[in-house]
């Protein structure tokens, strides 16, 4: 069979660029090893902020919530602007929040610095005890990663595009720089364009194509970790505490707490939950709101951060393989950035230039030594 | 594993409740017929596995139901990933642990 286009990943990253592809008009087909979802999507921690510390990250995420706010309109899966409330504990990290915020506001994102006592307002079990303020962006919001990664592929696929689960890419055909086809383990698709999506596994693919540069992607295991469900809206916005382990935690649309911590194994290929973050994510959840030792814990699970050495994602065109893309290395931010980067990379492929700040994530920086400020990363 | 002391091919699979939480065995059965006859993906379609017992009770009769539908042998069924903890602990005992 022939594509025009073949996407590597079926995660939320591969379906939501065959969704744009395919809304363009291009002939697009995502190979999966698995099922959509399963790699590190399905996984992941729900969160979609746009308070990042570059002036990059900030304006991609400001463009990823206008559309994962329109595309759950359309397509009806939830998608909810609920905030992101980090609790700040002394004068330097208020600081360097203030510096944040003004760098937020300039691009239009509306964080503003609140007192203890406003955080408790829109959190009153929340415990203020040591708080000095909190950085509250209210247009920050979450996500139902199963939802909304089943969504785009259902219209990516009445868009024409194709997705093929349980079919894995093993070698990628290149002959003189130019890509002929991807071989799987169900045959050969003919293909002149081949996109990297598969972020933990990304390696891999960049050394089925021979790329001549070095993109450095590792995975990393997180896990996080979900309680019974109580009664809803206790916890509306994703709550960060940098100060207990870069918590994050927040309330599922089921009712159980959802949230991860900062321990952190690789890079590795193991998925297996650990008693060291069931006792840390404990410990930090408990600090911050201590009536959640009363819940029961009724599991956790691990994933992958995809981590690149400054936590910034690789995406961009590789001048050596024609035409070889690439979409990975998100370092825990994928599943936010998703339709933003989509846009980015469907305007790259499609007309040759975009307006998002590309160049940020240029997979060539790494090679030549140019690393950018490293992105704010929780759990 | 427990081996089923029922014959699942003579019982009504609406009524049997495969578990605790309100799937039935009919459940299954229709996303078996649609072909998915990943457990990792009966749980997220289901639920099955996924309330108190975290699969303890009824992830091991999905299995055999699998096994018995796609005509494998049940060592073949690749089931999901154990995960803590055991049983549901309340998170302040798990906060003060050492």
């Amino acid at each position: 069979m022939r594509s025009e286009i073949v996407i590597i990943g079926g995660g939320i990253i591969g379906v939501t660029l065959a969704h744009e592809l395919a809304k363009r008009g291009e002939q697009v087909t995502v190979l999966e090893k698995k099922y959509i979802g399963s790699g590190s999507t399905f996984r992941c921690g729900t969160g979609i902020r746009q308070q990042f510390t570059d002036e990059a990250n900030i304006k991609v995420m400001k463009r990823s919530v206008e559309l994962w706010k329109k595309y759950s309109e359309e397509f009806g899966f939830p998608f909810k602007q609920t905030g992101y409330l980090f609790l700040l504990y002394d004068d330097e990290e208020v600081r360097e929040f203030k510096r944040n915020i003004k760098l937020q506001n300039k691009f239009g994102v509306p964080t503003r610095l609140i007192t203890p006592e406003e955080a408790k307002e829109i959190v009153p079990i929340l415990d203020i005890s040591e708080v000095v303020a909190a950085s509250w962006n209210p247009t920050d919001g979450k996500a139902d990663p199963f939802f909304a990664t089943t969504a785009f592929a259902r219209e990516a696929e009445k868009l024409g595009a194709k997705i093929f689960e349980y079919t894995e890419a093993k070698d990628i055909i290149v002959e003189n720089g130019e890509i002929r086809g991807v071989k799987t383990n169900k045959g050969i698709i003919k293909t002149e364009i081949v996109i990297n999506a598969a972020n933990a596994w990304a390696k891999l693919i960049n050394a089925m194509a021979k790329i001549p540069i070095k993109i450095p992607i590792e995975p990393y295991k997180h896990q996080g970790v979900i309680t019974q469900p109580l009664k809803g809206g206790e916890i509306n916005p994703m709550i960060i505490s940098l100060k207990y382990n870069d918590a994050y935690l927040t309330q599922t649309e089921h009712g159980g707490i959802i949230g991860g911590v900062g321990v952190e194994y690789g890079p590795t290929y193991d998925l297996t939950p650990t008693y060291e973050f069931l006792r840390e994510v404990s410990k930090a959840f408990t600090k911050i709101i201590p009536v959640l030792g009363e819940l029961l814990i009724l599991r956790t699970w691990a994933g992958f951060y995809a981590k690149t050495p400054d936590s910034n994602p690789a995406i961009g065109r590789i001048e050596e393989i024609n035409e070889f893309y690439i979409a990975a290395g998100f370092s825990g931010h994928g599943f936010m950035m998703a339709p933003a980067v989509a846009e980015m990379l469907a305007d790259l492929i499609t007309r040759g230039k975009t307006e998002l700040p590309i160049e940020w994530y240029d997979p060539y920086r790494f090679e030549r030594g140019e690393l950018r400020e490293t992105a704010l990363q929780m759990g | 594993m427990i081996k089923l002391n029922i014959d699942l091919e003579k019982v009504n699979p609406e009524e049997v409740f495969i578990c605790g939480c309100d799937v039935t065995l009919k459940d299954i059965l229709d996303l078996i017929d649609q072909g998915i006859t990943d457990i990792q993906l009966i749980k997220r379609l289901t639920h099955v596995g996924m309330g108190f017992c975290q699969g303890r009770y009824c992830i091991d009769t999905v299995a055999q139901v699998i096994a018995w539908k796609t005509e494998k042998d049940l060592k073949e069924i690749k089931l999901p990933d154990a995960r803590m903890p055991v049983r549901p602990v309340k998170m302040k005992v798990m906060a003060n642990e050492k």
